[in-house]
């Protein structure tokens, strides 16, 4: 209500405002109007007339409207003793208004500021009543108005005004509650009735209000219960200025109804609404949210929600895609294009030169990748730590210069089936990337012993090494002992009888902090190395010895050092018999899994037995296996001949 | 003997004072130093923007996560934290009053800066836009649709390559 005009209108306007805020702050006031449990507005008949007999009635009402509160329960104060004194801004002239008005009431809500309602009043004559409280009942407009002492809101009879008019502009001045009622004198015939409620400038953006509406005919005598449908009663939205307002159509069906009018999702603060997208995925974000209203278009597309740009299987994604996503934030961190389809090298190229904050770059599988982006990654991404690579066959070793000098934070690197790779590249990053920790270097088979030798001198910190499939001997594993920090090591599959059992045995005495270590497919190792392993490798809790040269002697070995071990894989080990087993399950306290597939010479009742002893370890036969599969088979409605035709 | 806790008083939009433990609201982040500074003091610390069920909703949840563990500082596990899920008791409780109150709440939470009740709290929010149209969020939420046809097609054109 903000106007310099002199109507006099105008002018109690101001001082109804002057009155609010004063209340507002605490300042006794004989003129501020403070009601204790319920809030009431009302409509009369000419609000002109109304409004100046209003500072007269003001006090005996209030003390009316307070006994009447305080009857009443209120839901809401339970445990609190202290009464809660609810100020009421009183709905005054300028505070509800009525007025015929045709039928777009939006653009009229819009033009609605309070110089021009003078001429709304003078159209005023025969509005509907509008009774507003929190506490869920009805307070009549004639008691109220009328400072009858004894209002009795139980039987209240609603004057109803008394004309055809089915649309109606109503502005309320919401008061502090979390709940009122409406209750509308309806007219003769509610067909296509609307009323445009206006919330006034009290209204708190913060809090939610539910309006529950109460629409009466004279000709129903008995109050209707009939919920107006959501789609007819709820339209709230903003005008121009922000006020809240909500359409509110009734017809002969719907007598009654209520409306949350809340603190609706878009009114919370930008940054809580972004902290929400946040759990969405791109694709509900894209897809769904962005096309829901401009305001969530708008932050869909924030840069806080781009940080990280994940197009993984977006088999259509191309290179226009990926430079888009990428363009809303200046400081994309994470790029993940994994197993796209589509994207060129170019294309990503372009994106590792704009993207200088990169930290974690994902391009497993990108079969497109060659060499050139990289020497983009490296010339541009100082910051870069983590490249994924694996399965990225066209590079070789060309890359390795530039990322090896741009890249010096580099902790992990991924090169899995990366041929071309040879012990040049590796070497250069090593001689580099001090800082790194972790490397899978599995599928690699041209790199040798001198990668790990150039490793273990110049990387410190390594805790992840993978050299599954390369070409490495027992130079190379000498190499490792020192590897002090290193946590995981998987040596599975190297070329036949390179590797021998005496070296490998006093690998967990030089690395002392190994927890898991990987010797599959290794038939050089055998129980003494197993053995040794368990015994000095304390901190060791995944072994993998599957197609290992082992025996029940071996398992003997674990089964009285393995204390730790929570996961053994003992597959393919075509010589242990359940006597070793049973010694592993029954003095390994942690374990949690064991591998079993293809132990030929162990028996299915021994497994049976086993997993009813210690069911909280999971046992992996290939029978086992196969049952599991055929019950999640038979779970997902899937019928084996052998069953239909018995059930036939 | 019982020992005296100590209380801080909150006065909310309806001029309710609540007093609450001190240990209970140790969860309101960067306020707890204002709240200890307050802690001798009689007169209520006015929160205007909170109401008293939402005050009352807020000091169950502390309650009922007091003893949980502070939420870690560092970026890579406040990662790993935000993928957590929402217990059920959180699901519950947060959605059992409606929409609007848990709106309530969420701006109370932010007000509060109780940081492990936004995260849930938003958590739920997005729970209830997975997996719908977007004219089914429109009805969920009751936002009004913006767009034209034209410009609804153009956006969805934009995006016609993503795939779920």
């Amino acid at each position: 209500m903000d106007s310099d005009s002199d109507q006099p209108c105008k002018k109690r306007c101001t001082e109804r405002d002057k009155v609010q805020s004063e209340s507002a702050s605490d300042t006794a006031d004989e003129g501020k109007v403070q009601v204790k449990g319920a809030a009431t507005c009302a409509m009369g008949t000419d609000s002109n007339a109304n409004s100046n007999t209003e500072n007269e009635d003001r006090d005996s009402r209030n003390k009316e409207v307070d006994e009447h509160s305080r009857s009443s329960s209120r839901s809401g104060s339970e445990e609190a003793p202290m009464p809660s004194d609810i100020l009421v801004d009183w709905v005054t002239s300028q505070n509800i208004s009525s007025f015929t008005k045709p039928s777009q009431p939006c653009r009229d809500v819009e033009s609605m500021p309070s110089c021009s309602h003078d001429t709304r009043f003078s159209r005023n004559k025969s509005p509907a009543n509008i009774v507003v409280d929190d506490t869920g009942e009805v307070i009549p407009v004639e008691n109220l108005n009328s400072s009858s002492s004894d209002s009795d809101s139980s039987d209240n009879q609603i004057d109803s005004a008394r004309s055809d008019r089915s649309e109606s502009t109503f502005k309320i001045q919401p008061s502090r509650h979390t709940e009122m009622t409406l209750t509308f004198g309806g007219t003769g015939s509610r067909s296509n009735m609307t009323h445009t409620v206006l919330l006034g400038d009290g209204y708190n953006s913060r809090q939610s209000v539910k309006y529950v509406f109460n629409f009466r005919s004279m000709s129903d005598s008995a109050t209707q219960t009939d919920s107006l449908t959501r789609e007819t009663a709820i339209n709230t939205t903003e005008d121009q200025n922000g006020s809240p307002y909500f359409l509110l159509k009734g017809d002969d069906s719907s007598n009654s109804g209520y409306i949350e009018f809340q603190s609706s999702i878009n009114r919370l603060p930008m940054n809580i609404l972004l902290q929400i997208f946040k759990s969405l995925t791109m694709c509900e974000l894209l897809c769904q949210a962005s096309l829901v209203c401009k305001t969530w278009y708008n932050l869909c597309h924030d840069p806080d929600l781009w940080r990280s740009v994940d197009l993984s299987h977006q088999h259509k994604a191309d290179d226009n895609v990926l430079s888009c996503l990428t363009s809303y934030s200046d400081r994309v961190t994470n790029i993940n294009l994994e197993d796209t389809k589509v994207l060129t090298s170019h294309g990503i190229s372009l994106v590792c030169v704009k993207c200088k904050h990169l930290q974690k770059l994902k391009l497993t599988r990108c079969f497109s990748v060659e060499n050139d982006v990289l020497m983009m990654v490296g010339t541009s991404c100082k910051n870069l730590q983590c490249l994924y690579l694996d399965g990225c066959y066209r590079i070789s070793d060309q890359w390795t210069c530039s990322v090896g000098e741009g890249c010096q934070q580099l902790k992990e690197l991924v090169l899995s089936r990366c041929s071309q790779m040879t012990d040049v590249g590796i070497s250069r990053i090593a001689e580099n990337c001090h800082n790194l920790e972790n490397i899978i270097l599995d599928h690699c088979n041209k790199v040798t012993d001198q990668s790990v030798r150039m490793l273990a001198v110049n990387c410190p910190d390594l805790k992840t090494l993978s050299l599954a499939n390369c070409n490495i001997t027992d130079t190379g594993i000498c190499s490792i002992y020192r590897m002090k920090k290193l946590e995981y090591l998987d040596i599975s599959n190297l070329p036949g009888g390179s590797i021998t059992a005496a070296i490998v045995s006093q690998l967990t005495r030089k690395c002392d902090n190994l927890e898991c270590l990987n010797l599959s497919l290794n038939l050089t190792i055998d129980d003494r190395c197993i053995q040794e392993v368990v015994r000095y490798g304390q901190k060791i809790t995944k072994l993998f010895c599957v197609n290992c040269s082992l025996s029940d002697e071996g398992l003997m070995g674990i089964a009285s050092h393995g204390r730790n071990i929570e996961k053994l894989d003992l597959g393919w080990c075509k010589d242990i018999t359940d006597r070793g087993i049973w010694a592993v399950t029954e003095n390994c306290p942690a374990l949690k899994y064991l591998g079993l597939i293809r132990c030929d010479s162990v028996s299915e009742k021994g497994v049976e037995a086993m997993v009813d002893k210690y069911p909280h370890i999971q046992f992996s036969t290939f029978f086992m296996e196969s049952r599991k599969l055929i019950q999640k088979a038979i779970a997902n409605g899937f019928k084996f001949m052998a069953e239909t035709e018995q059930n036939k | 003997m019982n020992k005296i806790v100590p209380q801080i008083k909150l006065e909310t939009y309806e001029k309710e004072v609540f007093e609450i433990d001190l240990d209970i609201a140790k969860k309101f982040g960067k306020l707890v130093p204002v709240l200890q500074e307050l802690l001798n003091d009689d007169k209520p610390l006015t929160i205007k923007t909170i109401n008293s069920g939402t005050l009352k909703k807020i000091i169950t949840w502390c309650t009922y996560h007091k003893d949980d563990p502070l939420p870690p500082e560092d970026d890579d596990n406040k990662m790993k934290h935000s993928t957590e899920e929402v217990s059920s008791w959180d699901d519950k409780f947060l959605q059992e009053d409606g929409q609007a109150a848990l709106f309530d709440l969420i701006s109370a939470a932010h007000t509060l800066d109780i940081d492990g009740l936004l995260d849930v709290a938003c958590k739920v929010v997005a729970t209830m836009i997975k997996g719908k149209a977007p004219e089914e969020i429109r009805k969920v939420f009751n936002i009004k649709n913006d767009f034209t046809q034209q410009e609804e097609d153009q956006v969805r054109k934009e995006n016609d390559w993503c795939e779920d």
